[in-house]
């Protein structure tokens, strides 16, 4: 885990209840250049305190704190969830690269961007390409 | 009859959920003027209900052993479970990846 991880914790009395994580990966969108994204991994709340809210505050509390980068992206097979909190389904071919190497994902679903204050304009059906770090999604 | 988790709580309480999404709004006032690692208290009541939730925010290397093993526990149970209609997941394999990087 890359030590610049950010956590986001939700703790009811002491018990930790809902966690988020942030790394820092780089993705590019057709057309533009490597933008600085904050990946989103590790969701996850308490089965006896879902359906409450909770994770939707995590999730929106995260959204705050992630403003410098120039984009956020997660994978997710709940895209309805994510869509109520303004993010948004990639549509266009997706890709990884390793050097100079393209490794297509036409199979991969799911995997959905935040625009933050310094995104640039995006064209969703154009094609999202993710720098290898061990893993492309 | 509204439905309850097994903690008790009501899940399906309108007002339950309007009273939580003021204190939701609070909050992120309140997180504008602070910065990381900074608890944010959340307090937020609809009848017979009280819960308050603490948020944090700690980078990867400030994070002790029993801080891990909460997060580790929490993940485990929590991609044991159907899914929630209101709440989702990282997929499985993005969720093991992570475990695997923090050393599970």
């Amino acid at each position: 885990m890359p030590p610049d991880g950010l956590h986001v914790l939700a703790y009811d009395d002491g018990h930790l209840v809902s966690h988020a994580v942030v790394t820092t990966r780089w993705l590019q969108p057709d057309n533009l250049p490597l933008l600085k994204t904050a990946y989103v991994d590790a969701v996850a709340t308490d089965p006896a305190y879902q359906r409450q809210g909770i994770g939707s505050f995590v999730m929106t509390h995260l959204a705050s704190v992630i403003q410098d980068y120039e984009l956020a992206c997660l994978e997710t097979e709940r895209v309805s969830f994510y869509a109520q909190l303004g993010w948004e389904e990639w549509r266009g071919p997706l890709a990884g690269r390793k050097g100079t190497e393209l490794m297509p994902t036409p199979d991969q679903k799911g995997i959905m961007i935040l625009r933050l204050t310094h995104t640039p304009p995006l064209d969703l059906n154009g094609s999202l390409t993710v720098e290898y770090d061990g893993r492309i999604w | 009859m509204p439905s309850k988790t097994r903690m008790g709580r009501r899940a399906d309480n309108p007002a339950i959920i309007s009273t939580w999404r003021a204190a939701h709004s609070a909050a992120l006032g309140v997180l504008s003027e602070k910065q990381y690692g900074h608890n944010i208290l959340m307090a937020f009541t609809g009848g017979d209900v009280k819960i308050n939730i603490a948020m944090k925010t700690r980078r990867t290397k400030d994070i002790n052993e029993a801080e891990r093993s909460a997060m580790v526990r929490l993940c485990t149970e929590a991609h044991q479970v159907d899914f929630g209609p209101l709440f989702s997941f990282c997929r499985p394999m993005a969720y093991m990846y992570w475990l695997m990087m923090m050393g599970t």
